[in-house]
């Protein structure tokens, strides 16, 4: 049984959900998802080559219907002018089943959650942007890693003259990155880099890997960063 | 009309001379040329704020437009004299005015949406009492397919002078739910039950913030306002719609909290007669002396 993301071959145990694989013939397996017990999700699979478990962005749930993840710090930091701060923030990331075929290709034949799922309105509602919404503690260390998030480190760099308060972070799925580490449930994203450019508005810029060790996961297709450099744009406030 | 007989055409025909001629279709080449060219880029142009085919069919009927006007002009460079037709053409413009009213009307209406944009297609609308998904855009109608599946066509003019609600306009919508409880019961436990359930789902947005409070004191009841945010996607919306009412009757159940249902008391103004069969004289009087039930026979 393995304990930890990665390959696994019959059975992992995730808080209360617990995954099996189960050989209904030659080339054809059954997957099961147990929540308590329960079975609550079952597929027939023909000729997968393997399966292996990811953390997965935490916007699938219940339904996708946006790619962003709203992080709001439960202690603002304030930063003076021109300063910075690094600190960790612990994100949510839901746990996905990947299945590969023949030349690595790949499918989600699952996703859940061990986190509750909730959404928040950034900025107006009109022209705002409905996000993914966790709360976490700014921590001035790296938290010790637990199931169901992911170790977030964001270099705060503030641009403006005076001082300024940052209480949420905006992250964007769509170029965020997930790493996670064999056989562990430590996952990370890459280094943020959050430059307020006036007391109400921020640049994200998305960095490199923070943990050496960490594999990264393999984005579906609509999920695959752009080629250029892309960034965040908070318009909307980030107190 | 006299000037259209056959001795004056042969002498128009006879006063024509080569260059004349020569002149009109150059004139005539040179215009449809300058007409297909303006039709080109006012097609380039209108492309830029209408749809494909309200660009294509303004355009097309500003060239016709232009060919009309060339046309009559080298006629009338040949001495040709136009005065019969343009007069009989006028009055079949005014008849075709008032016949086609309602459809320039609709023509307009839809130019005027088209540059307005209250909705696109895709989006889910209420105009007048018609209340669905945008499918389709046309210079003339508009048309929708509404929750039941029915396809309804409105006339542009109809929508222009319409109120138009666009759900889709914005990221995020209010829903509201009122939820009874009885006089008898603890309005602030009920309104922790209810917050409860309302912060578990979801699709009910955390910003902003749900609001509920006791907003009327009913006739059988304490009436409390549940105000939550939700994606305006209608799927969404509407699971929260379905989901949240029932978890918050039970939920209210669960913790013993009493919804009323409505009661009236009847009062007669005169004493009732009850006659039950086999009993007869038989009066069931109310508590406060008058009588209360139905009357029979």
């Amino acid at each position: 049984m393995a304990t930890g993301y990665g390959v696994f071959e019959d059975k992992v145990v995730i808080g209360n959900y617990s995954v099996e694989l189960e050989k209904i013939e030659e080339g054809v397996i059954r997957y099961k998802r147990f929540h308590n017990d329960e079975l609550v999700v079952s597929k027939t699979l023909f000729k997968p080559t393997r399966f292996e478990i990811v953390p997965f962005y935490p916007i699938f749930l219940p339904e996708r219907f946006t790619n962003y993840i709203l992080i709001k710090l439960d202690e603002r930091v304030h930063v003076h002018g021109k300063g910075e701060a690094l600190i960790y923030v612990e994100m949510p990331v839901d746990i996905a089943v990947y299945v590969y075929g023949p030349y690595r290709k790949f499918s989600i034949v699952d996703v859940f959650t061990l986190n509750e799922v909730k959404y928040a309105l950034y900025g107006v509602p009109d022209r705002g942007i409905i996000a993914r919404y966790a709360v976490s503690h700014p921590y001035t260390f790296i938290p010790e890693p637990e199931l169901g998030k992911a170790t977030v480190l964001i270099n705060i760099r503030n641009r403006y003259d005076d001082w300024v308060e940052v209480g949420k972070i905006l992250l964007d799925a769509h170029i965020l990155r997930l790493f996670y580490v064999p056989n562990t449930w430590n996952a990370y994203t890459q280094a943020i880099t959050m430059a307020v450019n006036s007391p109400v508005t921020a640049t994200i810029y998305y960095g490199r890997r923070i943990e050496p060790k960490a594999r990264r996961i393999h984005d579906p297709p609509d999920l695959r960063p752009p080629r250029i450099m892309a960034k965040t744009e908070m318009l909307w406030g980030i107190k | 009309m006299d000037g259209l007989n056959l001795s004056n055409i042969v002498g128009i025909v006879g006063e024509i001379n080569v260059l004349r001629i020569m002149f009109s279709i150059v004139l005539i080449i040179v215009g449809v040329f300058v007409a297909s060219l303006l039709r080109m880029l006012l097609y380039k142009l209108f492309i830029r704020f209408f749809p494909e085919p309200t660009s294509r069919n303004v355009s097309r009927a500003i060239y016709y437009i232009v060919i009309f006007v060339i046309g009559v002009t080298a006629l009338g460079y040949l001495g040709i004299d136009l005065t019969g037709f343009m007069v009989a053409g006028g009055i079949i413009g005014i008849i075709l005015g008032f016949a086609l009213q309602s459809t320039t009307a609709n023509l307009f209406s839809g130019l005027f949406i088209y540059w307005e944009k209250p909705f696109k297609p895709g989006d889910l609308v209420r105009i007048g009492n018609v209340e669905g998904w945008v499918t389709d855009l046309t210079v003339m109608s508009t048309k929708i397919v509404g929750f039941d599946g029915v396809k309804v066509r409105i006339p542009n003019r109809t929508v222009f002078e319409s109120l138009i609600s666009n759900y889709y306009a914005t990221r995020v919508r209010r829903i509201e739910f009122v939820v009874g409880i009885a006089y008898k019961e603890d309005a602030e436990k009920a309104y922790e039950v209810l917050h409860e359930v309302v912060k578990k789902h979801p699709l009910v947005l955390v910003e902003p913030e749900p609001d509920i409070f006791v907003y009327e004191l009913g006739d059988s009841g304490v009436n409390i306002l549940v105000r939550v945010w939700v994606p305006s996607r209608w799927d969404l919306t509407y699971r929260v719609m379905k989901d949240l009412l029932w978890s918050m009757k039970k939920a209210l159940t669960e913790h013993g909290i009493e919804i009323p249902f409505i009661q009236n008391d009847v009062w007669f103004r005169t004493p009732l007669r009850v006659r039950i069969e086999g009993v007869e004289g038989l009066n069931i009087s109310s508590e406060r002396g008058q009588k209360k039930g139905w009357r029979k026979g």
